[in-house]
């Protein structure tokens, strides 16, 4: 289990220098420039899953957990944490986004697949489900405002 | 610039100084990590966080600064400018940046320990916001003697570091540049192209190589109307036989 304090960055970092490897040599591993890995390790760049994936594989870590930490969720890997959520009740809600409540399975399951159709993270999904949670449990009278809301902060109204 | 002291010899002082920082820090890498360092322009980032235990990140700053060196919970931060390819004049960002890595080592190495300790002892108890930033347009800004001084080392030793000759003289490109010149069997432009392609090997940018070289009499550049024509120096044989040993 990996330290949750620590960032994406900082875990490939810990686990390069246990293997006790030099960023070039993590550099021939992956295939990756040592530039963009040394972006990465300092945490000033976003990796997609595809690089998350050989930079796992290289150090031997939990890809599940370092794509968690990278908020990247491969289609694949979702498909299987959807798996998990629906037989277990586990959660996808990330640590980082633990300020909004995540929605129970199914709606947890929508969510993930309504993040990964739109290019969201997970934790952006899950505040957006929880903000219209909140909405739909107004009393009607009072949704009207915040819809009007909606419609005013639409990018073609804001331009109108 | 304290008086006294020719600009030379400060720059001859602080181009050993910032050789002798390098070796001692490829040295604890290659201890670290049990293999032959690299051209040190190259891993600088290592040196910074694994060897030095510093922080360091890429961020946008100002298009007049290159990076900066601040004191942030409890050890020196280097950031380093994520924008450095629209600062105008800069062609080879990654080489710029990895020159810069080098000039910022050194002022945590001998200028934020130096300020930090001054200032807590006027201020004990406080953490000082320090903030080293290192500006291209540092002939034209206003700052005092002692800032001044600070910066000059730092960009003598820094690019001294990074322009590391033991690697230099192993690129074939730089072999290839030098002998083909005593031969008088190159033009200025293959030259040329022979120089970026050993800067780029040792990670630094051209204009650090050339200005490094200059300055030490290896190499000379004469100007002719837009064109910048390349002299090898007697000198740089003895860089070839001495480098390599």
């Amino acid at each position: 289990m990996m330290d949750a304090k620590l960032t994406f960055g900082e875990t490939v970092r810990r686990l390069r220098r246990q293997k006790k490897w030099s960023l070039g040599q993590l550099q021939e591993a992956t295939g990756l420039s040592y530039s963009y890995l040394s972006r990465v390790e300092n945490d000033s760049a976003s990796p997609q899953a595809e690089a998350v994936t050989k930079i796992a594989e290289a150090l031997d870590g939990d890809l599940e957990e370092l794509l968690e930490l990278a908020d990247c969720l491969p289609e694949v890997i979702l498909k299987r944490l959807m798996r998990r959520a629906e037989t277990s009740g586990a959660s996808l809600n990330r640590s980082a986004g633990a300020g909004a409540s995540p929605p129970a399975s199914p709606v947890g399951a929508l969510v993930a697949e309504l993040a990964v159709a739109n290019g969201l993270s997970v934790t952006e999904a899950n505040e957006i489900a929880g903000a219209i949670e909140r909405l739909v449990k107004l009393p009607p009278e009072k949704r009207g405002s915040f819809i009007d809301l909606i419609r005013m902060l639409e990018p073609s109204s804001a331009a109108g | 610039m304290p008086p006294g002291r020719g600009l030379d010899a400060l720059r001859r002082d602080a181009w050993a100084h910032g050789r002798s920082t390098r070796d001692a820090l490829l040295g604890r890498y290659e201890r670290e990590y049990g293999v032959p360092a690299p051209p040190p322009a190259i891993i600088g980032p290592e040196i910074v966080t694994d060897v030095l235990g510093h922080g360091l990140a890429y961020l946008p700053l100002p298009l007049n600064v290159y990076g900066e060196t601040t004191w942030e919970d409890g050890r020196p931060q280097i950031t380093m400018n994520e924008l450095t390819r629209l600062i105008p004049g800069v062609k080879d960002a990654e080489g710029v940046i990895n020159v810069g890595i080098w000039h910022e080592i050194i002022h945590t190495d001998r200028d934020i320990a130096e300020v930090r300790v001054g200032l807590q002892g006027v201020f004990e108890g406080m953490v000082p916001n320090l903030t080293i930033a290192c500006r291209r347009d540092q002939g034209t800004s206003k700052r005092s003697d002692e800032e001044a001084r600070r910066e000059f080392l730092a960009e003598e030793a820094g690019r001294a570091a990074a322009v590391s000759y033991p690697h230099l003289v192993q690129i074939y490109a730089f072999r290839e540049f030098f002998y083909r010149s005593q031969r008088r069997t190159i033009s200025n432009r293959e030259g040329w192209g022979l120089l970026y392609d050993a800067a780029r090997a040792i990670g630094v940018n051209i204009s650090a190589l050339v200005k490094q070289l200059d300055a030490e009499g290896y190499l000379a550049v004469e100007r002719s109307g837009e064109r910048r024509i390349l002299h090898v120096q007697p000198g740089m044989g003895d860089l070839l036989t001495r480098a390599a040993h």
